[in-house]
Formats: C-alpha cells, structure tokens, sequence
C-alpha cells in the first residue's frame, strides 16, 4: 500500500465512523473540487447556452442540495427552502446568458440564491438575518444545513447507508479502490493518480468509473430515495 | 447508456472529461437513465463526504423542469431549439432533421457568438443583423437566423448542406470524414 | 439475400483508386520552407493511400456546431477493393455498406433520412483535376508532434491558412500506417469548428466478412458510384452554365459537378477545403438573404438581378463566413436563358 492509499484509507475509517454531520477539513472539502473553475461546468454551461435543457438538468442536481443548504440559512420552513430553490435554478437558467464566466458557476449560482432568499424574506417584510457573502461560496462546506429532523428512522437509515458503503467501498478489488479514493478523498487529478499509480490516465478514469459503478450497484435500492417536491 | 458514456460521465463528476465526450453524452437520446445515472453518484459522493442520505437531500430537478416547460419566452424558444418539443414544426422528416441541425448548431461555432441581447431570442422572425466577423477583415456579415424559416425555406437549405456534402465526401475523397458530414447534413438532430 | 444482391452489383472498383489518385494529387504538393518539410511531405503522401488502404474497424466522432454524430465504421482492403460498412450509432438506427463502387444504404423504414441523399451520389470523374497546384501555396504544413489517438500512436501536422480567406486544418495521422485518426478545422485563432475523432480503433487485417453484411431490417436503397452513362461528362467549368464567378478565393479550383443535379452546381476546392456554388433562379420561394453556419459549414445566400430576372446564389463551404459571402456577390449571370432552361 501506497502512503496515499493508508492517508485515504485512514480518512476513509475516519468518514464511515461517523453518523453524525463529519466535519470536514478544509482539504478534503477542497476534494469534491468542483466550486471553482469546474471544467465540467463550463461544458454544462455552454451547452445549455446553446439551447441544451439536459445540460442545465445536469447542473441542477449536482447543485442543489448545496442551493438549498444557502437557502436555508435564511428561510426555516422546508416548504419554503424547495420554492426557493426551485426559483434560483429558474432565474439561474433565464440569466444564463448574462453568466460571464469570469467567477466559477457555482459561485454565480451561490449570489442568486442568496439574493432570491433576501428577495423573499423582504417581500414578507421579514429582515434577513444570516448573512452569507460570496466568499463563502467558495469555501462553502456541503454539509446540509436544512434542519435535521433527525428522527430515529432517518438515523437509522444513515448510519445503515454508511456501514453499506463502507462495505461497498472494502469490497472493492484493490486497484479500483486505491484510485476511487484517491479522487475522491485526496482529490487528486486523474493525472495525479495515474503517476501515484504508475498506470495510464485511461486506466485511472476506467478504474475510478468501474468503482463507482461497484459502490452504486452496492447501495442499490438504498439510493435515489429523494423526496420529490 | 453504454459503458463509454457512462465512464464519460464519472469523468465529468471529477472534471476530467473533454468536451467531445460531454457533448456525445448530452446528445443521448435517453436524458432521463443519464440524469439518473449522475443524481446517483451525486448521492454516493454526498454520502462519502457530508454523511448525508438522499433522503435528506433535496430534488428540485423535476420541478425546475417542469416550470421552465410552462412558461413563455425563451423556455419555449429553447426547448424547440433544441428539437424535443413535439412542435408540429418537426413532422416531417427528413428536412425537419436538417433544420434541427441548423437551429441547434446555429451559434455553437466558435467566434459566432452573437448571443449577447437575448431578449430577441424568442421573436420568431427571420432577423438579419451585423455581427463581429472575427475571422476575416472584412465588412460585418448578414447573419440569418434560422428559427424563422418555413418549412419550404428549410426544406431547400437542407438540400444545398446535403448536395455539398456529398461534393465534399466523394470529390474531395475525405473517407469517413466525408460520409460524417453527409450523414450530418442528413440526420442533424 | 442481401449480399447476394450487393454482390451482384459488385464491379471493378473505379471509386477508390479515383479517390486515391486525387488526395495523390492533391497532398504531395504540400511543400514547406522550413526543416520538417520533408517529413510533413513523407505523411501528407501517405494521407490518401492510407484512407483506402488501410483496414481496420473502430468508431468515431464527428461534431460540427452543436451536432455530434458517432458512428461505427469497419473498412477493409483486400484484393484491389474497398469494403466498408458504417452503422449509425445516435439512435441506433442505420447503416450504410459499400463494396467497391456499389453503396447500400439502409434505414429502419422510419423516414427519417432522405435515402436518395444520404447515398453519395457521384461520380466526380473531373474532381481534381487542376489540382496540381501546390497546397503549401494556401497553407503552411508543418509538423506538431506526436499524440496518441484512440490507443495507437499519431503525428500531428498543422495546415495553417496563410490567408484570410479559409480556416486551416489540423490531421492527426496513425504512425504506422498514415491513417488519419482525427481532424479539425480551426478558424485562424485557432477555435476548434469541426472535428473528427476515432475513440475507438483496431486496424487490423482481420476483419471477417460478416461485418461487412447488411444488418438492418429496412428499407435499402443502392448506387452505384461508377459512370452508368459511359461518363461522357462536361467539364465542371463548362457546367457552369451562363453564369460565372467574378472571384474566389487563390488556389481554390473547379472541382466537381454532380451528373444528376441541377446542372447549376459547382464545387471548388483548394485540395482541402471546399465550397459549392448553386446558381438558380429565384423560384416563388423566397429565402432569406445572408450568412448562416453550422460548426464549420457556411451557407451564403445572396439575390441577384440580371436581365430583369432574379437569382438566388448559394455558397455552401467550409470557409469563413466573409469568404462566402464574397464569393456568392461575385457571381455575374450571362445567360438567363441558360439558367432559365437548366434550373430545377
């Protein structure tokens, strides 16, 4: 084992550990990488210029749980929190083409929502009273901050979640886990990994695809359990 | 949805996929296994780093699609741009393809971007305006927009694309680039 | 049977050894000042056989504006033929087989291709012929390095337009065989307008003649890419039939007229690019004037009055926008009688 595979392997007891909301270092939130200047975005971005819905589709799920969480620091009620986040996603699609590029798309996303949150609550002749600037947009945790209701089902759901991942995770044949955690804990480039790795890049992205293909097949039926709203 | 495209889109969760790739996957016919696809590994990635469960997440994403489906203005422009709506526009075939290529490639080449005021966007009129000429030194170029054409207007562009590319696939004797662009010029949607 | 059927089309093949000779034509000619001259040259050469010549069986890309078509492609060469067998894969719906100079093309019967056009319809006997011009008189050629493509080891060579009037070119060709593995038409600022890319690809020389069979219940529609008429062909200069062009760009020559077209149509290239010109009368339709562009693909309308008549000239190319534009403004009627009589 690598010493990046024990340091992956360490966060990775570390995470799965938990029940309760982790509490991530400033590194590993850098991991999910996708806050500023997200390639992906971009691509996203350009196509939904271009007309492309699917893309924008794209956009909204990867984004929303973190809209919401800004959302919800302002607004309580949960009702509200998903009006709202529905409306940041539709005024973010009309001014799509006012989006310059010149912050990241999270970061333009992240100022709608606060301002359809500010919005709101004036509309109501309620003051805002948490005050969120830009900066955080970058170095925003995503953790949820909607209101836990932490009932003991949803505790139960959790840590059953966790353990199954965990096992998904253990599961893995080595050279699929060593570069899915890599990525994901370390978030290293694929590059980065391949060298680590002594593999090509194409292994490296094949290997992390074919572990998150193992992880998703694991979990099964216990994902895409969404509250539509 | 193959394994190419999804190891496609596992790349595009860490930003590692190119452009190419990303379009050929957004050009899928089935959008919804994809969205799924990538709403699910959203959720492992939000389960490995916040401990979160789906079901305390949240999932506007229908809705957001639903409210951009009903409303007027560029939402309906979009949606017919991009040749999904079942617009009556599109019954016919074969011409019907090649405008939806134009419609959707229209603007997409670099250095053509004349997206600035969108606020026309939706005005169904064959529009011609001046715009930047990056390429050539030369007086602004009439740009048409082809949103507005008829259906015999289409009809007649499509055939000019096709007869060109088949000039280009056999005279200029460019193999498989040659048929692409014949069978682009054909199937355009 | 289906392949009986194919087979029984089968005939000299005229089409591959034409489309050889005119790339064998075309490509040599590149020549550059500087050292790697004779190194672009040695690939460019191998360009055009390498096309035909080469077999192997894969799937690429094709994206032009905001279209992405992927298709799968098997292509062998054996015993002096061409084989080849495409298979749309947006859609799954699809497929086009060629044996020599016989084309099949088959569709699940859903109307959704005009058949007759998706068929290249040929011949271009004439294609090419003042095409001995240099290329490197248009484009500077040079070598870019080295980059791998769908798994096999590539060169890439740059074709850079030395002038404003068209986009320039970029060819990545497999190191062993010369087969181009990827292309892109580049504006002068170097954005990416269209390009070609295997993403996958196997050249191998076995390649089992099943896959070279027709595969999709449909309807199937053939031709023939040789002359069926003896090729008594006018040449494309004289097709140009009472109407002429007041400019166009250097180096870019008559290349090409479709035997079955209008009759009004001409293509010219500079041995890379090309664009056609339709001359027509203005029919009750009227057509929007001015320029529209798909990736690299540009579509110059422009009305025209002669002898109280009016015309509607169409440039179709893969050159700028401005380029179009000034060839299709260029265009004098001599004869409206001419086109009057020829138009469709």
């Amino acid at each position: 084992m690598t010493q990046a595979n024990l340091a992956t392997a360490e966060k990775l007891a570390a995470t799965s550990g938990k029940t309760g909301k982790p509490s991530m270092t400033p590194e590993q939130n850098q991991t999910q990488g996708d806050h500023s200047d997200s390639q992906t975005d971009l691509q996203l971005v350009r196509k939904v210029r271009n007309g492309d819905r699917a893309a924008f589709d794209l956009l909204v799920v990867k984004y929303q749980t973190r809209v919401a969480s800004i959302i919800s620091r302002y607004v309580y009620d949960s009702q509200e929190v998903m009006d709202l986040t529905q409306e940041t996603f539709v005024k973010a699609y009309r001014a799509i083409d006012r989006f310059r590029g010149d912050s990241a798309f999270y970061t333009w996303l992240y100022r709608i929502a606060v301002n359809t949150a500010k919005n709101y609550l004036e509309s109501r002749g309620r003051r805002p009273q948490a005050s969120a600037d830009v900066s955080d947009a970058e170095n925003f945790d995503d953790g949820i901050r909607l209101r836990d209701p932490a009932s003991p089902e949803r505790l139960l759901q959790r840590e059953q979640l966790q353990e199954e991942l965990s096992r998904a995770i253990a599961d893995l044949p080595e050279e699929l886990r060593s570069a899915f955690l890599l990525r994901e804990y370390d978030g290293l480039s694929y590059e980065d990994i391949a060298k680590i790795l002594e593999c090509p890049i194409g292994t490296v992205r094949s290997r992390i695809f074919r572990a998150r293909d193992a992880v998703d097949r694991h979990l099964g039926p216990l994902l895409n359990h969404t509250e539509t709203t | 949805m193959d394994d190419r495209l999804r190891e496609t889109l596992s790349a595009m969760m860490d930003d590692e996929a190119d452009e190419l790739s990303v379009r050929r996957l957004l050009s899928h016919h089935d959008q919804a296994r994809v969205r799924d696809q990538w709403q699910r590994w959203q959720q492992v990635r939000d389960l490995m780093h916040s401990g979160h469960t789906p079901a305390e997440g949240v999932d506007v994403s229908a809705n957001v699609r639903a409210a951009l489906d009903g409303r007027s203005g560029m939402a309906r422009h979009r949606a017919s741009a991009k040749g999904a709506s079942p617009s009556s526009r599109w019954r016919w075939p074969a011409v019907a393809m090649v405008a939806v290529a134009l419609v959707v490639g229209f603007g997409a080449g670099a250095g053509w971007d004349s997206r600035e005021g969108s606020a026309t966007a939706g005005a169904p009129e064959i529009a011609a305006q001046a715009v930047p000429e990056s390429d050539v030194a030369a007086a602004p170029v009439r740009e048409v927009t082809l949103q507005g054409l008829d259906e015999e207007q289409w009809e007649q562009m499509s055939q000019y694309l096709l007869e060109h590319a088949q000039h280009n696939s056999v005279g200029a004797g460019r193999g498989a680039v040659g048929y692409a662009r014949v069978v682009s010029a054909g199937n355009g949607y | 049977m289906r392949m009986n059927r194919l087979s029984s089309r089968l005939r000299a093949s005229a089409v591959p050894a034409l489309l050889l000779v005119l790339l064998a034509l075309t490509v040599p000619g590149l020549a550059v000042a500087d050292d790697d001259r004779s190194e672009v040259n040695q690939w460019l050469e191998r360009l055009a056989p390498a096309l035909n010549m080469t077999s192997y069986r894969g799937v690429f890309v094709y994206a032009r504006g905001d279209q992405v078509h992927s298709m799968q492609i098997a292509h062998r060469y054996r015993d002096g033929v061409v084989e080849e067998r495409l298979v749309m894969q947006d859609g799954g719906s699809g497929e086009i087989v060629r044996r020599g100079v016989n084309v099949v093309c088959v569709l699940p019967d859903r109307g959704r291709i005009r058949l007759d056009q998706v068929i290249p319809s040929g011949p271009f006997a004439e294609a090419f012929t003042s095409q001995l011009m240099p290329v490197s008189r248009w484009y500077s050629a040079e070598m870019v390095g080295e980059d791998r493509v769908a798994g096999y080891e590539a060169v890439e060579i740059a074709l850079r337009s030395r002038d404003e009037y068209r986009y320039s070119h970029r060819l990545w060709l497999e190191r062993t065989t010369g087969l181009l593995v990827k292309s892109h038409v580049r504006t002068l600022s170097g954005d990416v307008m269209e390009q070609f890319q295997f993403t996958s690809l196997e050249i191998t020389e076995n390649i089992p003649d099943e896959e070279f069979e027709i595969r999709t219940e449909g309807r199937e529609i053939s031709r023939s890419l040789a002359t069926d008429d003896g090729g008594a062909e006018a040449s494309p200069v004289s097709r140009m039939n009472g109407w002429e062009l007041g400019w166009r760009p250097d180096g870019f020559a008559p290349a090409a007229a479709p035997r079955a077209g209008r009759g009004q149509v001409v293509a010219f290239s500079d041995g890379l690019a090309a664009f056609s010109v339709f001359v027509e009368p203005a029919g009750r339709l009227n057509m929007p004037k001015g320029a529209s562009r798909i990736g690299a693909t540009t579509i110059y309308m422009h009305a025209l009055e002669s002898g109280g008549r009016e015309f509607l000239v169409t440039v179709v190319g893969e050159v700028p926008p401005a380029t179009a534009r000034r060839v299709a403004e260029s265009v004098r009627v001599q004869d409206t009688l001419a086109l009057e009589g020829n138009g469709s």
